[in-house]
Parts: structure tokens; sequence; C-alpha cells
């Protein structure tokens, strides 16, 4: 079930919902995502088609527009929240490793 | 020079490895991918070039859908974006590719990948393999049940002998392909969840054996029926072959003019699926009433060669033969390893109401010695139920040993019904030959000789 799926997110579902901060069509994604992560991070298009359809039915994100082929999308309220759940724990992982490595070098 | 080129691939659904270096190397020998339909993989001549290729389900496709869904053209719409370009699709199945050996992989994610995959495989090789397996287990079952039943009637029929080959060998395909992809699956899910990517194992070989084997099978059977059958035997046969083709084309045909015509899935395969339907059973019911027709107004013989009895009531009673028409019958069920012959001849009455004698008689004949105790199990030792359903009657047959020595034969019984009791019937072993035959009179021993000689070394 996509929404017990997403209750970790993988770096590139971080960045896809990351860039929807402000509505983006899904094609022009790639270039958003590479730009803000320098290239470190990529997502194929396949991929990247498909945890749109995920995050569209788990509502954190939603359709904000299409034209053609190109479809546009932004995050939701849910989809933020979801994000600052993740950067919450990304937090307390960065927390725990500065207490265990502070301490070290605090001996 | 030809510019399009079609091949029958042996590639397994979900192997997008080696569709993917399969699709490579046709590339390189100047062949694109084109399309796929159910009589094979079509390619178009492009120039000889290094591509990479990129195999990704989209499980919301369907094989009657007139042109890639809204869904997939914004799919195929990134994956250009990305630097891929779509090739071809066949029902969940999508081709791509690249000249771009930089070109990020469409799928980047295995476990979303894999979910795909599963979601593809469960319409397009989990549903159809098991709905084969069900019917190929079942026809198996059935030709073993005949094994211990009737090992006669299974090994003198060459299409019976085909099936026996067929679908045990189509079983086993679809057993290989659902525990392959499984075991996959299983290995997939663990990389998965470490991020990595595992390549799908390959059945190719296997599955070329099974289908070479399958051909050869059919073509020799063909071959058979048409070289040594009766004339009804040999256009039933012909006219089978025809009926799958024509069903096969006709279908086909229906569903790509309806995608050409842009008609909404649903349609398309509720029309196809009625076109299937009503051809399937009509053109049966038209095979089925016309050779009937066929043989009845005497087009189409389906006793072979009566002029060719090995053993005649002329033979046996010589001068003393009461004047009658007499009616000879001939029919012949055989294959490589065992042929059944049946051999009657009889007579109204002549008017002067003198009685007139016939004859029946049955040969089988074991051409693999292995078969024999077997066939002849069934002929001796088996009692046969006959079940007069119009008056509910079950009666058995009784068998007698007697003298042999008369006959010529290895064992010799007389044969009868439990509730009329013995009459002129015999059952006689040979070396190679097991007889049936019932006279309408008490044969003599010249006579019973005669029989040796005849149908014993037939």
């Amino acid at each position: 079930m996509p929404r017990a799926k997403l209750q970790t997110l993988t770096e590139q579902m971080f960045y896809i919902l990351l860039c929807l901060r402000t509505p983006c069509c899904g094609i022009d994604l790639f270039d958003r995502i590479s730009s803000m992560t320098d290239g470190r991070v990529t997502v194929g298009s396949g991929t990247l088609y498909n945890l749109l359809e995920q995050f569209v039915d788990a509502g954190l994100i939603c359709e904000d527009g299409a034209e053609g082929r190109r479809r546009s999308y932004r995050l939701t309220a849910q989809g933020e929240a979801r994000l600052q759940q993740e950067c919450d724990r990304l937090r307390a992982q960065l927390a725990d490793y500065a207490r265990v490595f502070g301490e070290e070098e605090g001996r | 020079m030809k510019q399009t080129k079609r091949r029958m691939e042996t590639l397994s659904f979900y192997d997008r490895t080696g569709i993917e270096r399969h699709l490579e190397k046709m590339a390189a020998k100047g062949w694109m991918i084109d399309r796929v339909d159910t009589f094979g993989w079509h390619y178009r001549r492009i120039e000889p070039q290094t591509l990479r290729f990129a195999v990704t389900y989209f499980p919301k496709a369907s094989d009657f859908d007139p042109g890639p869904t809204a869904g997939q053209q914004v799919y195929h719409a990134m994956s250009e974006q990305a630097g891929w370009r779509y090739a071809a699709s066949w029902a969940q199945m999508q081709f791509f590719y690249t000249n771009r050996p930089d070109a990020v992989p469409i799928e980047t994610d295995p476990e979303l990948e894999l979910e795909t995959i599963h979601a593809a495989m469960k319409k397009g090789l989990l549903l159809p393999y098991g709905i084969l397996l069900a019917i190929g287990l079942w026809w198996s079952a059935m030709l073993v049940h005949d094994l211990w039943s009737d090992p006669i009637g299974l090994f003198s029929s060459v299409t019976n002998l085909f099936l026996m080959v067929v679908w045990p060998l189509l079983s086993l395909l679809c057993i290989v392909e659902i525990v392959a992809y499984l075991r996959w699956r299983h290995h997939a899910k663990q990389a998965a969840a470490c991020g990595e990517f595992v390549d799908t194992p390959s059945t190719r070989l296997f599955q070329q054996v099974v289908f070479t084997v399958c051909g050869a099978a059919f073509a020799l059977s063909m071959l058979y029926n048409v070289t040594t059958g009766s004339p009804l035997l040999r256009v039933v046969s012909i006219l089978m072959v025809l009926y799958m083709l024509v069903l096969m084309a006709v279908v086909q045909g229906v569903k790509q003019l309806l995608k050409r015509k842009k008609v909404s899935r649903g349609v398309n395969r509720a029309v196809t699926l009625a076109v299937d339907v009503v051809l399937a059973f009509g053109m049966m019911a038209a095979i089925v009433f016309g050779t009937l027709r066929a043989t009845q107004n005497g087009l189409l013989d389906r006793y072979s060669k009566p002029e060719t009895l090995p053993l005649t009531l002329a033979a046996l009673w010589g001068d003393e033969l009461p004047k009658a028409d007499y009616t000879p019958r001939w029919t012949e069920d055989s294959s490589p390893l065992v042929a059944v012959y049946d051999g009657s001849e009889w007579a109204y009455p002549t008017e002067e109401g003198i009685p007139v004698p016939s004859l029946d008689y049955t040969v089988t004949v074991i051409k693999l010695p292995a078969l024999y105790e077997r066939c002849r199990a069934q002929l001796v030792d088996k009692k046969i139920e006959i079940s007069y359903r119009q008056i509910d009657v079950v009666t058995y047959r009784i068998a007698t040993p007697c003298d042999a020595a008369p006959w010529g034969a290895n064992e010799a019984w007389q044969v009868g019904w439990q509730d009329t009791g013995l009459n002129d019937s015999y059952l006689l072993c040979y070396d190679r030959n097991i007889v049936e035959i019932m006279f309408s009179w008490t044969p003599t021993d010249d006579q019973k000789a005669m029989v040796g000689a005849t149908l014993g070394a037939l």
C-alpha cells in the first residue's frame, strides 16, 4: 500500500517532494532535482512517473494543471507535513551522530 | 533488401535483462523493434548501431488499447526528456532506447520497479500461465488415466501421442516460468532493500527446446495423419490446422483493426472476445456438420480401403458361402506404436430365407513390444463394463481360457457376456497381435487356423 510504503522517504522521494514546494511540471523535475543536488541525486523517468502517481494517490501532492503531455504538480499540506516529519527524522539522526562523535572528541 | 522482419522470440515476459540484451544485438545488426503481436516480434531495418535498450512495465496498459494511454504518453514524454526514445510496447511491456551512454536509467528505484513488474506480471504472465497450467495438468491427468484404463486407444492415436508430448511439456513450461519468476522476485526483493537491481534469469533455451519439440510433434502427427489416415481423417486434420490459423488471424485482425479505428479498450476486448467465441464455435460446428454430411453423402469415407480386408467370409467358407450382397468394412486407427484394425463383413438374409454368416474382428497390432503387456492386460484381464443406459442394465464381459493350438495363438479365450453366457467370440494373443473375433457360427479348426495365419500375422 502506498501510504505504508511512504512512511520512510527514500532520497529520491524526498527530493521530488522538496522540489514540488513550488508547482512544477513533472518533466522539469529532472533539472530541478539535479541542480538542487548538484547532480548528486538522479531520478529515472519511470521511477519519477510512478512516484508521482503514488504521491498523488497518497495525497502528498496534487495536480496543478495539464498541458498536453505536460502535467504540473505541487506539494499539498499533507505532503508538507510528511516532508517536515522526514526532516525531523533526519535531524534526529544528525543529532545522534553529533552526540556520539562529539562525546568522542570531548574525551 | 527486406525492410521488415518477423521473428518468434522465446523470451519471458519479465525477462527485462534478456530482452534488453536481445534488442541491443538486433539494433547492432540493423533491426529495430517495431511491434509485437500474436504472430511474433516485428522489426524494421535501421542503420546498424550501438544502442542501449530499456524494458519497463506499465501495469495499467492493455494489449487492447488503441494507442498509448494518457498516462503512458506522460511517461513517454518524461522518458524522452531523460534521453530515452519510445520504440514499441506489448501489452504492459514498453521498449525504450537511447544512443546516450550517460542517460540515467529509466528505473532508479529497485523496489518500485519490482512493484510495477509484479503488477504487470499478474496480468501478463501469472494469470495466462496459471490458466494454461490448469488446462495442461487436467489434460495430463486425463492422459495418465487413459494410460491405465485405455492404453490401446491412447497409443493407437497419433493425436493422443501428440497430446501426450505437448500437454506435459506445456505444463512444465508454465511451472518453470512461474517458479523462475517467483525465485527471481524473492532474490530481487532482498537486493532491492539494499538499493540493488538484480538481472532477470533466462529460460530462453528451455523455451526453445519445448517449442521445438511441440512443433516437431505437431508436424509429425499431421504428416502421419495426412499420409496414412482415412480420407475423413486426412480432411479433418487439414481442416483443424486451417481452423487454428484462421481463428488466430481473424482474432488478431479484428483486434488490430479496432485499435487502428481508435476503439476503446473495453469495446475492443468485448468485440474481439465475441468474435473469438462465435468464430471458434461456428467454424467447429461447420467442420463437424460439413464432414458428417460429406461422410453421409459418400464424398468422404471414414472406412479406408475395404478391398484390403485381410480375412473374408469367402476365404473362410469357400464355395459353401451362401450367395448374398456382403458388405465389407475396414477401419484403421494407427500410430507408429500401436495400430487397431476393425474389419467386418455382413449381409441381409437372402430372399429365400437362408441365414447368411457374418464376421467381425478387431486386430490390435502392438508395434512397440514394451507396450504388449499393458495392451494385453486391457483386453484380457480387465472386465469391460457395458452400460445400457436406456434400460439401466450393466453387464460384464467374461472370458474362459480355451485351446490356443487350433488358432496358432499363444493364448486363447472364449468370451461372452455375464448375462448371456459364452458365444462364438474369441480373444487370441499372438506374438505381436491381439485378435478379437466374433463369428455368427461356430468356426471349424480349419477356419481357426486361417484366422491365425491371416489376422495373427497381420
